[in-house]
């Protein structure tokens, strides 16, 4: 079994593990599952080659840079990776080779890891899944003919695969936590402002956070850290110093708030997945936590807001583009987009004030919990050619709310439904609190069992 | 959800945006666009208390 990024560190420290032989053997999981998951758009072996050779001469030197040294990971395509083509999953970028690396791209370079290549996307974060780009989208390794939520599908179906130990994902109404939801992985939203989107394509500036995907709780812990940090560049960047995470909390006296009302009637979900939310609260519980019910704005209020937001947002990013080249763009893309070119200003104005008065509400009615627990998604995968492209108008999401508030959000895996398919749970914290939000995660992947299983 | 704009309105405010799609994807982006407005009519209430002008509604700090 392809190990962790923390039991891999572990080996490499202790000089048990080869950078260059872990390398090989993602390698290897690449080319015999990559022609059905189509996760990989972009195989980078040359590069591969070389960041793992260095990353053992510094093992065998003694000199090793820390935990993600020779560390094999994948960079969804939306992130700029210098000299290598970034195309967004996009035929309007096809050709694009940026000059500089994604500021957080750098971060992880600098660690030490081992870039394996660009990850598949949903159409720049929006537009999926669609079988009229240059690539095929990428499926789900539990059930090749499911979905794997979006838009970081790629980090997700590598991720659960093993052909990667982690990646980078973005997440603007849910793109992290969806995926990861479906694809039986964690993945965490941080806080707005934790991370760089310097280098990032961006989808909706207010929304739009970059974060991790890995196996664990504790590798997006190990993730993170290298990943966050104040990039002047970024105006949405906080001035903080980058984090340091400590796994091992005592939960006597922390308070986690159920947030029934989502999961139960806002957007009810399925059997299995109420029974890994009901499981997550009873393993806290069992540790010293008190669980209690929280009643936030309802699913369908966050919506509204963030989705008039994000396509407002969105419009105004490829506004230029879907004038003079729509159909250089995926039918699904182009429709969501044009969507967002028929709001008036009054519409995103009201927007944001309701977005204003979410968080307030938000703030006033989870005062008294440490964390909030809720859905990631309604249930197991659906079979990838029935995903509707109007889906997010449908029924509200899990997701979307948490990126309105900007505070961190993580998805678990709480076991399997009917179909043999993952389910998931939501994990969020108060802003800053990513590291209570991970620990959470990483005490109730310790107990669920379901870290047991992989596709 | 309110019904969709009929397809000559719906075709004026295609070309005030200056989107030009094929004409099975504007039929479809018709329908589509009625769900947005039922989106649109829960948000067009009286300003809340807390009124926040766009460039303020997010901190970093909150």
């Amino acid at each position: 079994m392809i190990p962790t990024i923390a039991e891999a560190a572990s080996l490499i420290a202790a000089k048990k593990l080869s950078p260059v032989e872990l390398m090989r053997e993602c390698e290897s999981r690449i080319a015999a599952q990559n022609g059905a998951l189509h996760a990989f758009i972009l195989e980078t072996p040359e590069r591969a080659l070389a960041d793992a050779k260095a990353a053992e001469a510094r093992q065998m030197a003694g000199m090793l840079k820390g935990k993600l040294d020779g560390i094999p990971i994948g960079h969804k395509d939306i992130y700029s990776t210098a000299g290598i083509r970034t195309t967004c999953h996009s035929a309007q970028l096809i050709d694009n080779v940026p000059a500089e690396d994604a500021v957080t791209v750098a971060k992880w370079r600098d660690a030490g890891v081992v870039l394996m290549g660009k990850l598949a996307t949903h159409e720049f974060a929006f537009g999926g899944p669609s079988f009229d780009l240059p690539w095929p989208p990428a499926r789900n390794p539990w059930n090749t003919e499911c979905f794997t939520s979006g838009s970081s599908s790629g980090t997700g179906a590598a991720v659960a695969a093993g052909l990667i130990l982690g990646g980078t994902g973005s997440d603007t109404g849910g793109s992290i936590r969806g995926p990861a939801a479906l694809c039986g992985i964690a993945g965490i939203k941080p806080t707005y402002g934790l991370c760089s989107r310097t280098g990032i394509y961006p989808l909706a500036q207010t929304l739009d956070h970059a974060g991790p995907m890995a196996w664990t709780s504790e590798d997006c812990a190990i993730l993170l850290e290298a990943m966050a940090g104040h990039d002047p560049s970024d105006p949405g960047s906080a001035a903080r110093p980058a984090p340091r995470f400590d796994l091992a909390q005592d939960w006597r006296g922390r308070r986690v708030g159920l947030i029934r009302h989502m999961h139960e009637q806002d957007n009810p979900v399925s059997p299995a997945t109420l029974k890994g939310i009901e499981e997550t609260a009873e393993i806290l519980r069992k540790l010293g936590a008190t669980v209690v019910d929280v009643t936030l704005p309802s699913l369908q209020e966050f919506n509204a807001a963030g989705w008039v937001t994000l396509s407002g947002e969105a419009w105004a990013v490829h506004e230029e583009w879907m004038r003079s080249q729509p159909l250089k763009y995926g039918e699904f893309l182009r429709g969501r987009l044009a969507l967002g070119g028929l709001l008036s200003a009054g519409d995103y104005i009201q927007a944001q004030r309701q977005r204003r008065d979410l968080i307030a509400r938000s703030v006033a009615a989870s005062a008294d919990v440490d964390l909030l627990l809720t859905a990631a998604a309604p249930g197991e995968a659906p079979r990838i050619r029935e995903v509707p492209k109007w889906a997010s108008l449908e029924k509200p999401n899990f997701t979307i709310a948490f990126n309105l508030l900007g505070w961190p959000a993580l998805t678990i895996c709480t076991g399997f439904g009917e179909g043999g398919l993952p389910v998931a749970a939501q994990i969020i914290g108060k802003p800053w609190q990513d590291g209570l939000v991970l620990a959470a995660g990483h005490a109730v992947e310790r107990e669920n069992g379901a870290r047991g299983k992989r596709p | 959800m309110p019904e969709p704009l009929p397809p000559d309105q719906f075709a004026t405010m295609m070309a005030q945006a200056g989107i030009s799609l094929p004409a099975a994807e504007v039929e479809d982006l018709r329908h589509a666009h009625a769900r947005l407005a039922g989106m649109l009519e829960a948000l067009r209430k009286p300003a809340p208390k807390l009124v926040a002008e766009p460039a303020f509604t997010f901190s970093t700090e909150k």
